[in-house]
């Protein structure tokens, strides 16, 4: 695989699809804090994991238009705020997800007539995880959808992660499902991973929504997954995106 | 999306048409006399991305806005400020119409990403007559008229 650039990448916050807006992202990052537990008979520090944490910093244009900066940052709410950085937009692509508490809306206006903001995702409960794109970006299904999958080389037996941005919803409702396969649906038919369902959207759950879930951490998941939608009154447009996060080593939360 | 530059002139060809200062609006330099004491033509200098965002570009437009007097109609005197004044309120109305009604992100005024809004005056002949011209240097900050791919 070649090295990459940050062309053409997305970036979503609490529903939103803020792409053109964010104007450069200055830190996306975290990890456990390095707890110092040195014996004095040692010749180098010991440290162990402790807390996990997870930023994400980005710098934004002021755009009031439906659906972009303003709209989608100036809440400042003290509930948690869900971003999702997107390293490219094709199927399977790196995702950075983070629930988190948008802590500032910081605005600068220079004397050139420049506008622009500096916001800062802190995490909340959880640290940063890096998972994988089950959509091409932002999806749009108009009904019952089954997606196209991943290959993640092999099977894993500690569950997942997994984390929607809902962007519109027009209908009655939709859930999204994430499906298991050994062998891309051939001799091992698709299943659906089991705490791999998202919570059901319609009137009383609209979008622009946000949710993570996590499976059980002893959880077998199979080497190939796929995102899938279901109704059962029916809906005329759904756009979303998954990304989902595979534990390949015991992890707690 | 190609870099979306037509647009950019066609929006500054708008913005004359409503003002109504001018009986000639023209896209390119004229190559004879135009109609009526004043006209203005618009054509492009330059183009270039000054920054991007995630998945798109933001790009300055820099374009040219020429008024054009004719200059055997009327004493020097009251030309020269016919023309100073007619400057002026493009050049006002270019800044109290800071994002041509929501066709640009703005109008760059300050110099964010190159020259700031000016004006030169001088002399063109254009097909044999002679005309008192301004021309008013404007940059445009346009967003997303271009997307990235990786």
């Amino acid at each position: 695989m070649a090295k990459q650039s940050g062309l053409g990448d997305n970036g979503y916050v609490a529903g939103y699809d803020l792409s053109g807006d964010i104007a450069a992202l200055t830190r996306v990052g975290g990890g456990p804090a390095a707890l110092e537990v040195t014996g004095i008979d040692k010749y180098a520090f010991e440290r162990i994991g402790g807390l996990r944490t997870g930023e994400i910093a980005f710098n934004v244009w002021f755009n009031k238009a439906a659906g972009q900066s303003h709209l989608a940052l100036r809440g400042l709410p003290t509930a948690d705020v869900h971003v999702m950085y997107c390293r490219g937009t094709t199927l399977g692509k790196p995702a950075a997800c983070l629930v988190s508490k948008q802590i500032n809306y910081d605005w600068a206006r220079g004397n050139d007539g420049s506008l622009q903001g500096v916001i800062q995702a802190l995490s909340n409960g959880y640290g940063l995880s890096w998972g994988r794109l089950l959509t091409a970006g932002k999806r749009t299904d108009t009904g019952a959808t089954n997606g196209s999958s991943i290959d993640d080389a092999a099977s894993s037996a500690f569950g997942l992660a997994a984390f929607l941005q809902v962007f519109s919803f027009v209908g009655t409702d939709a859930t999204v499902k994430i499906q298991e396969s050994s062998d891309n649906g051939g001799a091992d038919p698709w299943a659906d991973v089991v705490g791999g369902g998202f919570t059901q959207i319609n009137a009383g759950n609209p979008a622009p929504l946000t949710q993570r879930i996590v499976t059980s951490l002893t959880l077998a998941v199979e080497r190939y997954v796929r995102v899938i939608t279901i109704t059962t009154g029916g809906f005329t447009s759904l756009v979303f995106a998954v990304a989902v996060a595979r534990h390949d080593t015991a992890i707690g939360y | 999306m190609a870099f979306d530059i037509k647009s950019t002139l066609q929006a500054i060809e708008n913005q004359l048409l409503t003002s109504a200062y001018f009986a000639h609006v023209q896209v390119g330099e004229p190559k004879a006399p135009p109609p009526g004491p004043f006209a203005v033509s618009v054509f492009m200098q330059d183009v270039g991305v000054v920054s991007l965002t995630l998945s798109g570009t933001i790009e300055r437009h820099s374009v040219l806005i020429r008024i054009y007097r004719r200059i055997f109609e009327d004493t020097e005197s009251n030309i020269e400020l016919e023309m100073a004044a007619l400057v002026s309120r493009v050049m006002s109305d270019l800044a109290g119409e800071f994002d041509l009604g929501a066709t640009i992100r703005n109008v760059d005024l300050g110099g964010q990403h190159g020259a700031p809004l000016s004006a030169r005056f001088g002399y063109v002949d254009v097909g044999g007559t002679m005309y008192r011209v301004g021309d008013i240097s404007v940059g445009l900050i346009v967003d997303d008229s271009g997307t990235q791919a990786p």
